[in-house]
């Protein structure tokens, strides 16, 4: 169960990365400053889940759950500065690289802003790094 | 453990195929005619000329200065003037600090926002080049304004600063460039120029010239069809 978990976790990861890719080197989306903190986050995943999928190590999730969790929250915070005027109370983004101007991605003639892309792929990680480890306490 | 492993493996695989398709696709992209999008961007001559100019320009970079002072007059006064051709300019940023001005071209020839005015844009964008600073620096809003005054006493200096400080046309510009990023491919190197969707790269007065000569007599040949 917590094998697979991990398996899971890694994948969400990668097509986090993918998609993050895609959109800055393929759409030429040019990622703000708020970006490439969430980037950060995700990015190194990819590596840390990776081994620990393929050597079906638990101790990865322990590594893993704080760089999801700070993601997770920059990618809450980066919502909230889109949705809500002029929020940024912490003054994260300079005016220039605006993280304020919202993109969208067009999935089916849905736009889903970028950020909640992020904040929906740190969720799922987040949850799916839960039950591995939950499972492993078993 | 295996199929978790066989799983990955295959995954990657698709990934680093996806890569080469996107890298591939790109090169096909570049050669071909492309149809570029200009409305809402400052457009000089009859809709229906046989030749589109269409030229991204970044306030701040040397090449755009020598572009404008040398071979945009020439295309106008060789056939703009004379009904052969149209000329669009897109402006960009990407060098530092050049936003601003990037933003008060765009503000000039929105003055009025029913008729924008291209001949008050490119007044403006030739002063400015008459008076390019180095690359890098930085220009004040009150700089900007004093520019403004001494290019056209048409420009609405109170409106400019409005749309300066509020940064109105700031996301235009950022969809310019990043649509200038997708029409190369990723490198936007400026004077971006097309003629009728080509990418022309050597942007010396006599190329050019000669580019828009032959797309003409091309024109002609196909008994007058865009």
């Amino acid at each position: 169960m917590s094998r697979s978990m991990l398996f899971l976790s890694w994948l969400i990861a990668a097509v986090a990365t993918f998609m993050s890719m895609y959109l800055s080197e393929r759409l030429f989306l040019e990622p703000c400053e708020l970006c490439w903190y969430q980037r950060i986050c995700m990015f190194p995943l990819v590596w840390i889940l990776g081994r620990a999928a393929w050597k079906g190590d638990r101790g990865g999730v322990i590594y893993a759950m704080p760089l999801a969790f700070i993601g997770f929250a920059l990618a809450i915070y980066h919502l909230l500065m889109q949705e809500v005027f002029h929020f940024d109370p912490i003054g994260l983004c300079d005016f220039i690289h605006e993280c304020s101007h919202p993109q969208l991605v067009h999935l089916g003639g849905l736009g889903i802003p970028i950020p909640m892309l992020s904040a929906l792929s740190f969720f799922a990680l987040l949850v799916s790094l839960f039950i591995a480890h939950a499972a492993a306490d078993e | 453990m295996r199929s978790i492993r066989l799983l990955m493996v295959l995954i990657i695989a698709l990934a680093v195929g996806f890569i080469g398709y996107f890298y591939f696709d790109v090169q096909s992209q570049k050669s071909k005619a492309k149809q570029i999008d200009t409305s809402g961007q400052p457009t000089l001559g009859s809709k229906h000329s046989p030749i589109h100019v269409i030229v991204f320009e970044e306030p701040y970079c040397s090449a755009c200065r020598k572009f404008s002072e040398r071979v945009l007059p020439a295309i106008r006064s060789e056939f703009v003037d004379k009904n052969l051709a149209t000329v669009t300019v897109i402006p960009v940023s990407f060098l530092p600090h050049s936003m601003l001005l990037a933003e008060g071209w765009l503000s000039v020839y929105h003055q009025n926002p029913a008729e924008p005015n291209a001949e008050l844009f490119f007044a403006f964008a030739r002063y400015f080049y008459q008076h390019q600073p180095d690359e890098g620096s930085v220009l004040s809003v009150s700089q900007v304004l004093q520019m403004a005054k001494e290019a056209s006493p048409k420009i609405n200096l109170q409106q400019l600063e409005h749309n300066l400080k509020e940064r109105t046309y700031h996301i235009r510009v950022e969809e310019n460039t990043t649509y200038a990023k997708q029409l190369l491919g990723g490198r936007l190197a400026t004077p971006a120029l097309f003629i009728n969707g080509r990418v022309v790269e050597d942007i010396s007065v006599n190329n050019v010239m000669t580019e828009i000569h032959e797309r003409l007599a091309e024109f002609h040949d196909r008994g007058g069809d865009r």
